[in-house]
């Protein structure tokens, strides 16, 4: 128990000094712009996790905030949600990114660097987008109903049901296939992922802007935008549906979306570490002829994966149209979130668990980022901290043998227990 | 003792490089042009600390442009009535919710957008009651029925006209030309004006137009740039900008070609100077500033308000005082010689133009609601 608590501290402790490293060369920076670092991280910190009143990273913690009378009041900070809570937008923001971090973990654990996942999220996203005022059109049409507002609420009830799932099972669909695709080239070619990945995300960031601005264009606004989806396909956020009481989730469009990602989560950790499947794919990432020798479909457990990581891109995309946007804006294919995602599973390190903390650790340092102007702050300095916390982050192996050279130094002897923690250790 | 090899050493230096660079890109946001509005130090300085307001800007600073001026609003406000403001930037069309909602939890006196799309200030309107937002550049195929929200509507196509009646008098190809952000009302409102103003002195002229399009419309000027040069191929030398910090490429390329152009917006007669021939002007400051001005007067009114050329939200540089007339001295000398002509017949056209004798096409309205 102890020992297992050693290695998770040690697992910790790496990405920590890592963060902290960023923020102490970060400052450097932040000087230059003739800001005050303190300044800027408890801005940052409070903007992207805190709550109203939140001014200092103590505040994250233990928050004082006037009442309504004018007297000071001492919450705890993360169930205080007075005007809303800024964990709640995190929760709305990391929803996409952990689906596209696992989808990316799946497929990195296939031995398959395919970083694949925007061109997949953006696709299924058109799809959900359009099919989200499609079946409905069809369903009033067959029923000769008027809208949503006029059928009965049994009818209501059926196409809530009926319609969210046939847009994500079909976003999902579309993702896997086109996911699939890279893979099929590198199984059956031999080509590149990583380059294959890159190419097919171009032409489908593309393609779905041709099809904002030409085919599904709704209106002549002026951003080019797809119709809006029908209110039978909108996966209703919180604040409208089941918790509009609770003032903790005002402002944020945080809904059924984040319990998916989370479902999905547990769903891969056992599918990846608790299923023959899984073996068969983490074998053939480890040492793909060893697997092949041993009797394992070393293809098909690759295209598995490829199939898997595609469903969950498209996923993400459909709950980004359907919980959030509602419908597709001009803009939303080149905005990058699948990228997110790679980065996002490759600061965790392929764990599962990792991938759900970095995810919003990751959005709420983005929303803070931008949210630094709400402190007359440039949101540019925001970006540069982002940056550095990736880049420190990413010198993961230079910290560990610089540290574990220094431990050497310190007491030799202990030699043999260091490069035991050196070996990684296989868990969620 | 750690040991540093060279390359790392030159890694370090590399990233230190590349940081500078990008703070040195926070610090150069502000380098406005002379020709801005400068604040007048013959203003008293109000003290209203007690009205607040936040404004979203649609894009990043530095377009000097239509962001900029929006900004430069802004600042007016704050440092002539003393008011409390944030200015809040954003990098495009998937930040502008959490940047309106964000602003919203301020609970500012009133949240001023710029250019944010309809469906999202539809739902923010609603869901935020108590709340007063103003909306610069949100154009309704119908306005929602709240009583939170004053749209405000600058119309160019008068102004444009005026911009058309100077490039078609002084092409020398007979071809000029149009370069928008997109293809949607809200810029042909623009072209379709210049249209008009060009063939209304030059009958026989070509009017080209193309559009930049492409996820970044508004701030792509290395596309612009490309639709510019090869237009300029094609024989037109005079081209209207309207695209934003797009149109910066097309600036370029009128001087690089040693064409010319016509600015958008703010006063751009300077950026090249002698090539940039004059600049049709949309006073969104004026605009940002009238809305601060309204909280601070308490006169704010919910409702559309249809503004152009007769309130003088829209004119042209030529109309401003003191550097309007960049182009008579730094332009040739055969087309310096024409501008007489030119200044009296755009008098003219204006004189006509709200009197109503000339009646330029509004493309705007015939697809969105006027709010009449």
């Amino acid at each position: 128990m102890l020992k297992r608590l050693q290695i998770v501290g040690g697992h910790a402790a790496i990405p920590l000094f890592a963060v902290l490293l960023g923020l102490v060369v970060g400052s450097f920076f932040v000087f230059l712009a003739g800001a005050n670092p303190i300044q800027v991280y408890d801005q940052l910190f409070c903007e992207g996790f805190g709550s109203r009143g939140c001014e200092t990273f103590d505040d994250l913690l233990i928050v004082e905030a006037e009442n309504d009378d004018g007297e000071l009041e001492t919450h705890f900070a993360p169930f205080y949600g007075e005007r809303g809570h800024g964990m709640a937008i995190v929760l709305e923001k990391a929803t996409p990114l952990i689906l596209t971090a696992l989808a990316a973990t799946i497929a990195f654990k296939a031995g398959m660097f395919s970083i694949g996942m925007d061109g997949q999220l953006v696709l299924g996203a058109l799809m959900a987008g359009f099919l989200g005022y499609w079946i409905p059109d069809q369903i009033y049409a067959a029923t000769g109903v008027a809208d949503f507002e006029a059928a009965s609420s049994v009818m209501r009830t059926v196409m809530h049901i009926v319609v969210p799932t046939l847009a994500i099972s079909a976003a999902m669909i579309v993702g896997a296939i086109y996911s699939w695709f890279a893979g099929f080239l590198k199984v059956k070619l031999n080509v590149n992922v990583l380059i294959s990945t890159i190419i097919l995300n171009a032409i489908a960031v593309q393609f779905v802007g041709y099809m904002i601005n030409f085919p599904l264009r709704a209106d002549f606004n002026n951003i080019a935008r797809t119709r809006a989806i029908d209110d039978s396909a909108w996966l209703v956020p919180f604040t409208r549906g089941l918790f509009s009481e609770i003032e903790w989730f005002r402002g944020s469009r945080t809904g059924v979306g984040i319990i998916i990602a989370l479902i999905a989560a547990f769903v891969i950790w056992f599918y990846l570490w608790r299923s023959t499947s899984g073996y068969e794919q983490r074998m053939t990432s480890g040492s793909s002829l060893f697997a092949r020798f041993s009797g394992i479909a070393t293809e098909k457990a690759a295209l598995r994966a490829m199939l898997i990581s595609g469903a969950l891109s498209g996923l993400a995309g459909a709950i980004m149209i359907l919980g959030v946007e509602r419908r597709i804006v001009d803009g939303f294919a080149s905005s990058g979130t699948g990228f997110d995602g790679v980065l996002v599973a490759i600061l965790a390190r392929e764990s599962i668990a990792g991938i759900v903390l970095v995810a919003m650790f990751f959005a709420g340092l983005q929303q803070g980022a931008i949210n630094l102007q709400f402190g007359d702050l440039p949101r540019q300095l925001g970006g540069i901290i982002i940056a550095l916390i990736i880049l420190f982050s990413a010198m993961e192996n230079f910290f560990r043998e610089t540290m574990s050279r220094i431990r050497h130094r310190i007491a030799p002897d202990a030699m043999t227990q260091t490069s035991d923690d050196a070996v990684p250790v296989e868990s969620g | 003792m750690l040991k540093i090899s060279h390359k790392q050493i030159v890694l370090l230096l590399v990233i230190a490089m590349g940081a500078i660079i990008s703070v040195g890109m926070v610090h150069a946001q502000d380098d406005g042009s002379d020709c801005s509005v400068d604040v007048s130090s013959d203003v008293e300085p109000q003290d209203n600390s007690d009205v607040s307001f936040a404004i979203i800007l649609p894009n990043a600073r530095g377009d000097r442009s239509f962001i900029d001026s929006a900004a430069a609003g802004a600042e007016r406000a704050i440092a002539e009535l003393g008011v409390e403001g944030t200015i809040i930037e954003t990098a495009g069309v998937q930040e502008h919710d959490a940047a309106v909602r964000r602003a919203v939890q301020d609970e500012p006196d009133l949240v001023i957008t710029i250019a944010v799309d309809e469906s999202i200030i539809s739902e923010i309107v609603e869901e935020f009651p108590d709340q007063k937002f103003a909306a610069q550049e949100t154009f309704f195929t119908e306005i929602p029925d709240v009583d939170n929200l004053a749209l405000f509507n600058i119309l160019t196509h008068e102004n444009s006209y005026l911009a058309g009646i100077a490039a078609g008098m002084l092409s020398r190809t007979g071809i000029v030309g149009a370069v928008g952000g997109g293809d949607f009302p809200g810029i042909n409102l623009f072209i379709q004006g210049y249209e008009e103003g060009v063939l209304s002195v030059c009958p026989d002229c070509t009017v080209l137009r193309s559009y930049v399009g492409g996820s970044n419309p508004f701030s792509d000027p290395v596309r612009a740039k490309e639709l510019a040069l090869s237009m300029y191929a094609d024989g037109a030398d005079i081209l209207f900008q309207v695209a934003g910090r797009s149109g910066e490429g097309v600036l370029e390329a009128a001087n690089e070609t040693g064409n010319f152009a016509i600015g958008v917006d703010s006063n751009q007669d300077d950026t090249f100077p002698g090539t940039v021939i004059v600049s049709a002007m949309k006073r969104v400051d004026n605009a940002v500033f009238s809305f601060v001005e309204s909280m601070v007067n308490d006169t704010y009114t919910p409702g559309t308000t249809n503004v152009g050329l007769a309130e003088g939200f829209a004119g042209l540089s030529w109309d401003d005082g003191i550097c309007s007339r960049t182009f008579d001295e730094n332009g040739p000398e055969d087309l310096v010689e024409k501008l007489p002509a030119v200044r009296e017949a755009i008098a003219e056209a204006r004189e006509g133009i709200l009197s109503g004798d000339i009646v330029v096409t509004n493309v705007l309205f015939e697809e969105f609601d006027s709010g009449d």
